[in-house]
């Protein structure tokens, strides 16, 4: 029987706060160019690391500095070598942990990818990877025990308590290497935007080196063959035009539904509260104070307007249980109409050729303007344990550099594609990954640092990334940024996730019909009063002391 | 050996409820109590000392890895933070206990857990011991070799690949409602009933282990002396009284058993497959206290509350587990613990 | 074929048909789950995906999953370790488990009810992750297998389990030994343990299932991943996938595993067990007399 400690019972902590924080990747842990109520002495930030464009090949299809990602056909084999000055690293051991997604790589001695890494780096790459799903588990004995690496790298999603002053006890300040021309030192970390770094900042200080993420949240994916057959509209502008895409495709009886939350049914919630112009997460004030999005007076219509169409059984009816194998397969054989899901589904989606998907262009319920959240800017930060070595300290910054090399950079190639023959192949000159390559990339190393990301699938199916840049395009003048995502909040810090929850409870319970729409006003005034206004205050405060 | 010879007296004591213990008292009658006593610390120690050898391993790997780091529990008293460690978090005395007992939500998840662990007790607690016996009546060893291998399969299946199959079967979109469907039937939908959920949740678990628990119950019939059953069937009982007054009896001890460490985990209910169908149901039907302070402590990394609710969850299975063993006693079974 | 002994009398045949027709449907209930993972992990994407996840038999059988899960993955080395750390957990786990069910079954030994109390406490306050972690890092177990044995080797439950058979051995078999001179460790090994073999199956089961099936430990103590066993590494192929997608498309970035790798590694994990349990069926169905008779 055991009666085994809650810490214990951790299994699904990953995906569950995954699934939580579906597209609230803007939530962050405790990324302040100001400062939340810890020891440091609160002052104004020190200046962002100066931002230097990196040379870039020429793209196929060109972003734009505000999100719109590049587009290449493939990816340049002899690139320019970015990265110079001598060895990067002294041949010593880099003990680095990194959440992953992945599978454990084979080991050192039967990974040509690896091999090569360490060659080209002259380090010693010993990666000590957390599962995701178990890193909210691991990462705070580690800490207990004194054990983190020297190098370590945490996703911003993972409210890890604490952040900044953990980071003030037991990481390096990089602020005199990175602040103002400093970062100069390293181009391609110079490469990498404001908005990345800003989620590096503790206490007004960069103590992070982040890894960029696209601007983008979460997506409905439509399943487009189904919907023509159907004789609907894949690209609805209203919420009209919406419900008649679902009424149009939804046909329980061939086991065909419109609709399918699945584990993130709230991302398409979420999508919904998009279209209702519901702000993301918080808005400011002239006055300066903030404001929840909970409080806006389009939260409770845009969720009723979810509410609406699970009663209109547009929605498949396990919805609520179904995993995100279900319902993706569900989704590939044309049972589902439309899902929301993360950006990165997409590069998922695009491996299967023979996959006809489109997404839909965010959409305001009324056929006015839409707004669609930004993201938080960095998927994770990568930090040093505290040294005051200069020269490790160099050395650090040397391998980020390195692994943050630009797309087209002899560097990004190395990391990308590894070692010719056993990683990848050239086929009528392109280079073509093979399936052990890919295993043996499962380093986690890719998600630890660097700068704008861009779309190249030369093994991809055909016109997926053209189609995501066009999307792209049409999404980029909605964005709407949450002005709290760079603040800090002590209050979100150490009982955000557990609020979350609760407001997560109330609408999935609206969504479901269990309960009417007008029971989320309660919600929200719980919600505000065990929490929300505390963390709106704070926000406040924080903007305030660093500017 | 000494053993073989002493089987026929075994034979006629072995009928009905084992004796208590394997000692042996000195003169027949029960009191070897005083006549121990009188013995001195020394000699005792002498004597048993090959005994308490055998338990030192045991006690040993407790202490190290249970009872040592139980002071750590010290953080339910304290607002823990990791990297400060147990030396410089802050106290707060009572504040995690008390964060719990004023939040309604709290109350509601016990009064749940109470709930499903009652019906667990009630339906699932006693499949095993009919399948038990069930199997056990078979007569063709290879039926029931077969049978025997493969009733355990679910135990070893995830949560996640458990509720996906039951979804796929029984869920609103699943087989059973797709047939109902094309016949014309209105379907129905369990997955995401709460008033029905716990009786979901016990029959997903009755599934999953109902096998598994058979496992301990086929070793305790097994132990039953088959001459019993012989000289029963001799006197003429039939299949049934030979159930009720040998395979009973032969089980009860480890029954009641099981029926105590049962309670002792009675706050104690499926996490993993509680999370899992959370959603579908909302939490005023499948919150239960793992889930509670899961989603109220562990997600924020507040090992207080956490570490509170785990000292609470003891001491209630402690009063649980004292007054289960009481009440056994009273009906003259050794229970899991007697003086 | 039947066993049936003499004494039982032929039970009617409706009562054999009924009970015949309850077999079957446990058996059916059983078996199918399983069955559906078998075909699941045989079955093609696209056959999977018209299912709906999950397929209930395949219409063509493909073993791209296993070869796929063996081609450098270090599964194979994961299950050695798995098999491994089972093995010898197990033995470290049922020596201790054993010994101290039978000294605690001793109403008479010195501290008996202290000891006793002393392990039934540990069923119901259980320490928390932390400090447990930071005792096997004091214990200096951190990254060895040890660190996957020691901690989790007693568990209070067993040792009530296999103490409850003890006390049920018929004492005069005790008072005969002791007569006979046999000291402790003498009754232990040529009483005790041979009637009780059914009850050190059973138990043995549960805890080489349970190393077997431990990917919390090796997840908390083990940082050098080549040193995971087949739980963890299965782990992360199976729970990855129910993570919402939030990073970017970029080469490199692999796909999450197939459904069919996935149910291939459960039908691998679950193999060894299926494997070792006829050999455990036969001690435990031997009754204890039968035992006692031999030994």
């Amino acid at each position: 029987m055991s009666t085994p400690n809650l810490s214990r019972r951790t299994l699904f902590k990953g995906a569950a706060l995954t699934a939580l924080s579906g597209t609230a990747l803007n939530s962050l842990t405790a990324c302040s160019p100001g400062t939340g109520g810890s020891t440091a002495a609160a002052g104004k930030a020190v200046p962002v690391p100066t931002y230097v464009e990196p040379v870039k090949p020429k793209p196929q299809y060109a972003g734009n500095a505000q999100g719109v990602m590049d587009v290449y056909a493939a990816f340049p084999t002899n690139g320019p070598t970015t990265v110079t000055g001598g060895p990067v690293g002294d041949g010593s051991d880099f003990n680095v942990l990194v959440m992953t997604y992945g599978q454990p790589a084979p080991p050192l001695e039967k990974n040509a990818y690896w091999q090569l890494l360490n060659k080209e780096l002259n380090i010693n790459v010993k990666p000590q990877l957390v599962p995701a799903a178990d890193f909210q588990t691991k990462f705070p004995a580690l800490v207990a025990g004194n054990d983190l690496p020297e190098v370590v790298s945490i996703p911003v999603y993972m409210n890890v308590a604490r952040l900044p002053q953990l980071a003030e006890a037991q990481f390096t300040d990089l602020s005199e290497y990175l602040s103002g021309d400093a970062v100069k030192k390293y181009p391609n970390l110079a490469g990498i935007q404001e908005a990345n770094w800003l989620n590096g900042y503790l206490n007004g200080r960069i103590y992070g080196v982040p890894k960029s993420d696209p601007v983008f949240t979460s997506t409905l994916y439509t399943k487009t063959d189904v919907i023509k057959r159907a004789g609907g509209n894949p690209q609805p502008t209203t919420l009209a035009e919406f419900k008649d895409l679902a009424k149009a495709v939804n046909n329980p009886k061939a086991g065909i539904y419109a609709f399918c939350g699945g584990v993130d049914d709230i991302t398409f919630a979420e999508s919904l509260m998009m279209s209702f112009g519901v702000p993301n997460k918080w808005t400011q004030k002239s006055d300066g104070t903030f404001v929840s999005s909970y409080e806006h007076e389009q939260f409770i219509p845009a969720v009723a307007a979810v509410a609406d169409l699970h009663a209109s059984g547009y929605f498949h009816p396990d919805t609520a249980t179904m995993s995100k194998v279900q319902r993706d397969a569900l989704f590939r054989s044309g049972k589902l109409a439309v899902v929301a899901d993360g950006n990165r589904a997409m590069g998922i989606i695009a491996d299967d050729h023979a996959l006809e998907f489109g997404m839909i262009a965010p959409f305001a319920q009324d056929g006015g303007k839409a707004a669609y959240w930004q993201g938080g800017g960095a998927y994770a930060i990568t930090m040093l344990k505290k040294t005051s070595d200069k020269k490790r300290v160099d050395r650090f910054l040397r391998v980020l550099d390195y692994i943050a090399a630009p797309f087209g950079s002899h560097e990004s190639f190395v990391m990308s594609y590894g070692a010719e023959g056993s990683d990848y192949t050239v086929q009528n000159g392109v280079p073509v990954l093979t399936t052990r390559g890919q295993r043996e990339q499962d380093l986690g190393l890719a998600y630890i640092v660097g700068g704008p990301q861009v779309l190249c699938d030369p093994q991809g199916a055909p016109g997926v990334d053209k189609q995501y840049y066009d999307w792209q395009q049409k999404a980029v003048p909605l964005l709407v940024p949450n002005p709290a995502a760079h603040l800090y909040s002590q209050t979100y810090n150490t009982k955000g996730s557990s609020l979350d929850q609760k407001m997560r409870d109330a609408i999935i319970s609206v969504f479901l019909g269990r309960s009417t729409a007008s029971s989320l006003k309660d919600a929200v005034a719980t919600w505000k009063q065990s929490g929300g206004d505390q963390m709106a205050r704070e926000y406040a405060d924080s903007l305030k002391k660093s500017s | 050996m000494a053993v073989n010879q002493a089987l026929p007296r075994v034979l006629r004591t072995f009928r009905g409820r084992p004796p208590d213990s394997p000692d042996s008292p000195e003169v027949p009658g029960k009191q070897p109590r005083p006549a121990a006593r009188a013995k001195s610390f020394v000699m005792r120690m002498r004597q048993d000392s090959p005994l308490l050898l055998m338990t030192a391993p045991a006690v040993l790997v407790l202490l190290l890895f249970t009872y040592i780091p139980l002071l750590g529990s010290v953080v339910a008293f304290m607002d823990y933070v990791p990297f400060l460690g147990f030396t410089n978090s802050q106290w707060v005395g009572w504040n995690n206990f008390t964060a719990l007992f004023q939040d309604n939500l709290f109350w509601g998840a016990l009064a749940n857990t109470f709930e499903i662990t009652f019906l667990q007790l009630l339906l699932f607690f006693p499949v095993p011991i009919m399948l038990a016996v069930l199997f056990n009546s078979v007569a063709m060893p290879m039926v029931k070799k077969f049978v025997q291998s493969v009733i355990y399969l679910p135990h070893f299946l995830s949560w996640v690949i458990i509720v996906a199959l039951f979804q796929q079967i029984l869920g609103g979109g699943g087989v059973i409602n797709r047939i109902l469907a094309t016949h014309g039937m209105s379907g129905f939908d369990i997955m995401s009933d709460p008033n029905t959920f716990q009786l979901l949740l016990t029959s997903q678990a009755v599934w999953k282990d109902a096998g598994w628990g058979t496992i301990i119950f086929l070793a305790a019939i097994a132990a039953i002396d088959p001459q019993l059953f012989e000289s029963a069937a001799m006197d003429g009982a039939g299949a049934w009284r030979r159930f009720w007054h040998i395979t009973l009896p032969g089980m009860r001890p480890i029954i009641i058993l099981l029926l105590i460490l049962r309670l002792g985990d009675a706050l104690t209910v499926g996490f993993e497959q509680i999370l899992l169908q959370r959603d579908a149901v909302g939490p005023n039907a499948a919150e239960v206290l793992d889930t509670y302070v899961y989603f109220n402590g562990v997600v924020d990394g507040n090992w207080g509350v956490a570490t509170a609710a785990g000292l609470l969850k003891g001491v209630v299975s402690l009063l649980l587990v004292l007054a289960a063993n009481k009440l056994a006693h009273r009906f003259g079974e050794e229970g899991i613990y007697r003086r | 074929m039947s066993d049936r002994p003499v004494w039982q009398g032929k039970p009617r045949p409706i009562a054999l048909a009924l009970k015949g027709l309850a077999l079957f449907l446990i058996c059916a209930v059983v078996i199918f789950p399983f069955l559906s993972v078998v075909s699941t992990s045989l079955a093609t994407k696209q056959q999977i995906d018209a299912n709906g996840g999950y397929v209930l038999w395949p219409t063509s059988i493909s073993f791209d999953a296993y070869r796929q899960i063996f081609d450098g993955t270090g599964v194979g080395r994961s299950i050695v370790i798995s098999l491994g750390v089972t093995v010898v957990g197990t033995a470290f786990s049922l020596f201790c488990t054993v010994l101290a069910a039978y000294g605690l079954s001793r109403r008479n030994m010195l501290f008996q009810r202290g000891l006793l109390s002393f392990v039934l406490i540990t069923l119901l306050f259980a320490p928390g992750m932390i400090p447990v972690y930071l005792m096997v890092k004091q214990m200096q177990m951190l990254d060895t297998y040890w660190a996957l044995i020691i901690p989790s080797a007693v568990s209070a439950f067993n040792i009530v389990i296999v103490r409850g058979f003890i006390q049920a051995i018929p004492h005069e078999l005790f008072d005969s030994a002791r007569m006979d001179g046999a000291g402790e460790w003498r009754i232990f090994w040529s009483l005790v343990l041979p009637l009780s073999r059914a009850v050190i199956a059973v138990v043995g089961l549960f805890i080489a299932v349970g190393y077997w099936n431990n990917y919390f430990g090796p997840l908390l103590y083990l940082n050098d991943q080549t040193k995971w066993p087949l739980q963890l590494v299965m782990r992360s192929f199976v729970l990855q996938n129910h993570v919402t997608s939030n990073s970017s498309a970029q080469p490199g970035l692999a796909a999450p595993p197939a459904q069919s790798v996935q149910m291939a590694l459960v039908v691998i994990a679950t193999l060894p067990i299926l494997c070792a349990y006829p050999f455990l069926t036969k001690h435990m169905s031997k009754g204890m007399l039968t035992g006692a008779i031999k030994g």
